[in-house]
């Protein structure tokens, strides 16, 4: 049994090699195929992971607590009990990286040259400069630092539309958490330059305290919490055991997708998208592997008639077909795995707009600018998901010649020459 | 570009006069002129008690040009309610202000609505007024220091010039504030608002004196702004009448719609 | 003289191609006994019904009605694997086109049915070279098809066809593709397998040479087995293709 099987393989393997050149061709196309799609997910998925975790440390958190209400209207009287102690706890979760307490302001910048609406969210800058890209991102004056009071950071475009610059002034407008309506005087400390328009346009930072001065909030109460966690791919998870044992009656954990919906939004579309492309490129490849298959089988039919008259089973030579397209995948599979994560660890660290040209202003997802620096994400179950469909739908591929040689005529084969 | 030069030249040269003329008042300027008070004066010049009276605003851009009749009540610094009489179109439409809030009454709709702090900086009406410029309450001496830095005949008139600095913190978008006024009775001429950068940004101009329920007053106010050439926004006074005995009640959300 | 094995018997065989009307009649009738050790020759005119018969002997094909009993088992009422399992074990091809496989060395290819029955490595090399010894094959072994000449393609067609011990041996035209010199050593070849080992032949032709070698010849003729006999006169009738 073993020594029929081994030989049915062996027939199986020589026979693909029969015709090199289109061995060939198909194996390059499975190449092609498995490895493209490899390629893009690893660079796609590698920009989304990286911009979710900048977005997530630049705002509120892989996972961010709030007012039950906070999400309906992010109005600044929405805070939430004892926010203290859950902080001292959350720091001491072996999971969580950082916590960053967070004060959002929504209102209006303005200066002689004009008015713009913004969102003003204090923060404490000496954690910030640990966990957020936004510091780096300084192109004029400097980062905020504690205590710094009536000094902010505004973006590059902002400070555009407002006509200021590094130490001028613009006044906020905006309504304190009884409702009164506030008028507070900002200077620039730095301006910063994200490529994001809305960040860019609409954001500016404080320290915490300035913050919480301007809303009337004691120098415990927070908008926002949010937790940088060490692992973003386990927060779900987090988020629940967290809702169980620490929220608060009005408060509740919720995750980055909920906090920027936009975001979670534009990559599950852009996903979609790129695996709708691929799934394409699949049938493409497919449909030109399938002619080959198709006729590397009815040209053999002759030999598989004899083969059959002698004996041979028709599930042994079906097992031979079939065989065929398993080596076929078995070959071509790994080898365009490893096509497409070799491409895209060469193509590591390299800035994307180099390679396709265009301005990083015009690379957002969801308001947010992307790092237009490759870096590719490996992930072992996605890439081994990619090449595992692609030897499944290859493997398709057999059903028809091997249901045409089940159908196959001995008598009617061999008598013709 | 040139241009944006010799403008920029220009106008450095006048700030560094406006500096000098700053530096120079203390010394020269020694008048027996009280400059807080007539700041005060200025402030005070259409409030009163109460008041109430009928105006006419006019609003001027490059692509059109309308003119509103309007009512207002007002009482103490924190109460205003102002009516649309014409045209008919708008009639009806009512903003009151109560302290820092301010809501607008549609008619048509038969709904009131709050200005939320986010719509503070928008137009008022369509005019080269804000809704902030409403709510604006505060005085000129809480938020600036100042100092007379001219006294005496200007384009035939005798004027008071008195320049006004924000002070450190003070919640202002203004880099200075010219305010020039009669000298004999301290009604306004000119109140000129400066940038940061000290550029010109808007004119105010008060024109046509006249007699107005026992006050002698400006009757008509342009506001000019420096970066929309062409485009003004003018209010006439046709009727004001002061210190009628108006409730506080008056100025309520359940008076505003009817 | 014991009584020879009855290997096939065939009773009123008919085999009819086609539906309704237009019914083409391939055998018709047939009564044939092949026995053990036989080496038949069957001959006839092209359309004459020698491919039919062979095919239902072999298994490959089914009679419209009549009985074939091949070794004591009844074909029309065998299934396809049955008949498909009888084939592999009991019944030797060898054809025209050689129709070895062409990835598989000729020693390869002569094992292949023994490797289908799945008989144990020891046993199959030492048969494989017993009748590559045998048959003028030593050295060929490795080869593949493509690098012999059609006279040993043919060998090792034939080979392939004896190694597992077959009760039958089917050959069609199996000499049609080689020249007269060739044809003449692959007949004695078969011969001496046929003396030696008691290897049952049964040949479908139009060779001449082919009938100097046969121990019975059955002469068919429009789907029919006729009494004529083969003669220097007649011969020709027979053999033209």
């Amino acid at each position: 049994m073993k020594s029929k099987l081994l030989m049915i393989i062996k027939i199986g393997w020589l026979s693909i090699w029969r015709n090199k050149r289109r061995t060939l061709i198909s194996l390059f196309s499975i190449l092609i195929g498995t490895g493209i799609p490899t390629f893009f997910v690893c660079i796609a998925w590698g920009f989304y992971a990286g911009l979710v975790d900048d977005v997530a440390r630049l705002m509120a958190g892989h996972v961010t607590y709030e007012h039950v209400n906070y999400r309906n209207s992010p109005s600044n009287d929405l805070w939430v009990d004892d926010i203290q102690v859950i902080n001292k706890s959350l720091n001491n979760n072996d999971e969580v990286l950082l916590t960053k307490q967070i004060v959002n302001l929504q209102g209006v910048a303005h200066t002689a040259k004009g008015s713009v609406g913004i969102s003003l969210m204090g923060i404490e800058p000496s954690k910030e400069i640990t966990i957020s890209y936004l510091p780096e991102s300084i192109v004029e004056g400097e980062y905020l630092s504690e205590g710094d009071g009536r000094w902010v950071i505004v973006g590059s475009k902002l400070a555009e539309s407002l006509n200021v610059n590094v130490g001028k002034k613009f006044v906020f407008t905006t309504n304190d958490i009884k409702g009164e309506l506030i008028e507070e005087l900002f200077r620039v400390k730095g301006i910063f330059k994200t490529g994001s328009k809305e960040i860019d346009g609409h954001f500016v930072q404080s320290d915490i305290d300035i913050a919480r001065m301007v809303a009337g909030l004691s120098s415990n109460d927070v908008s926002q919490l949010g937790i940088i966690v060490k692992n973003p791919d386990t927060h779900e998870r987090f988020l629940q055991e967290m809702q169980k044992t620490l929220a608060k009656k009005n408060g509740v954990f919720l995750s980055w997708q909920q906090i920027m919906p936009d975001v979670a939004t534009t990559i599950r579309m852009d996903r979609t998208a790129i695996s709708s492309i691929m799934v394409l490129l699949v049938v493409i490849v497919l449909f030109t592997m399938f002619s080959t298959i198709l006729m590397s089988t009815l040209e053999r039919r002759r030999e598989f008639a004899s083969l059959l008259a002698i004996g041979t089973q028709p599930i042994e030579l079906k097992l031979q077909i079939f065989i065929e397209t398993i080596l076929f995948g078995l070959i071509a599979c790994p080898l365009g795995s490893l096509l497409g994560v070799g491409i895209a660890k060469w193509t590591e660290g390299y800035d994307m707009m180099d390679v396709v040209g265009g301005k990083a202003e015009d690379m957002t997802v969801g308001g947010f600018g992307m790092d237009t620096i490759i870096t590719p994400l490996f992930s072992i179950p996605l890439i081994l998901q990619i090449s595992i469909f692609f030897f499944l739908a290859v493997q398709l591929l057999s059903i028809l010649p091997i249901y045409l040689i089940s159908r196959i005529s001995i008598t009617d084969v061999l008598r013709s020459t | 570009m040139l241009d944006q030069f010799s403008t920029m030249m220009r106008l450095t040269i006048i700030a560094t006069c406006v500096l000098f003329k700053v530096f120079l008042s203390s010394f020269a300027f020694a008048s027996n002129l009280n400059p807080e008070k007539i700041l005060d004066s200025v402030d005070d010049l259409y409030r009163s008690n109460t008041s109430y009276g009928t105006l006419t605003l006019s609003v001027t851009t490059t692509n059109w040009q309308r003119t509103l009749t309007l009512e207002q009540w007002s009482k103490g610094d924190d109460r205003h309610l102002i009516r649309v009489l014409k045209p008919k179109k708008e009639k009806g439409l009512t903003t009151l202000r109560v302290d820092n809030n301010v809501w607008n009454y549609m008619p048509k709709v038969k709904r009131v609505v709050k200005i939320p702090s986010s719509m503070m900086a928008s137009s008022w009406m369509g005019s080269h007024f804000t809704n902030d410029d409403l709510v604006k309450q505060s005085r000129m001496v809480k938020d600036y220091t100042f100092s007379i830095t001219y006294e005496g005949e200007r384009e035939e008139k005798n004027i008071v010039e008195i320049s006004c600095y924000p002070k450190k913190d003070a919640a202002v978008v203004w880099g200075k504030v010219e305010v020039i006024v009669y000298r004999d009775d301290f009604i306004p001429l000119h109140i000129i608002y400066y940038d940061e950068d000290l550029q010109l940004s808007r004119t105010l101009n008060f024109t046509n004196i006249q007699m107005m329920s026992g006050k002698m007053m400006p009757t008509q106010m342009s506001m000019i702004p420096v970066d929309e050439p062409g485009e003004s926004t003018a209010i006439q006074w046709k009727k004001i009448q002061f210190d009628l005995p108006i409730n506080d009640d008056f100025f309520s959300l359940r008076n505003l719609q009817q | 003289m014991n009584t020879k094995k009855e290997i096939v018997s065939l009773r009123n065989v008919i085999k009819n191609y086609g539906h309704g009307k237009v019914i083409t009649k391939a055998l018709q009738g047939i009564e044939l006994n092949i026995l053990e050790g036989d080496f038949s020759v069957m001959m006839g005119p092209s359309g004459s019904g020698k491919s039919t018969l062979l095919n239902i002997i072999g298994g490959l094909d089914k009679a419209t009605s009549g009985e074939v009993n091949f070794n004591g088992k009844d074909f029309n009422t065998l299934s396809n694997k049955a008949l498909s399992i009888i084939r592999r074990n009991h019944i030797g091809f060898v054809f025209q086109n050689y129709n070895l496989l062409p990835v598989l060395t000729a020693y390869e290819n002569a094992e292949y049915v023994l490797m289908l029955q799945e008989i144990p490595i020891s046993q199959r090399k030492e048969k494989v070279m017993h009748f590559f010894q045998e048959m003028g094959l030593e050295g060929l072994e490795h080869r593949f098809p493509r690098e012999l000449s059609g006279g040993q393609q043919q060998r090792v067609a034939i080979a392939r066809a004896v190694v597992s011990d077959p009760l039958l041996v089917l050959a069609d035209e199996i000499t049609a593709n080689v020249d007269s010199e060739t044809a003449q050593s692959l007949l004695e070849l078969m011969e001496t397998l046929n003396k030696n080992n008691k290897t049952t032949f049964l040949f479908s032709t139009h060779d001449p040479a082919v009938i100097k070698f046969a121990k019975k010849v059955i002469v068919l003729k429009d789907g029919k087995i006729t009494n004529e006999q083969i003669s220097s006169e007649n011969i020709e009738k027979y053999t033209k293709r």
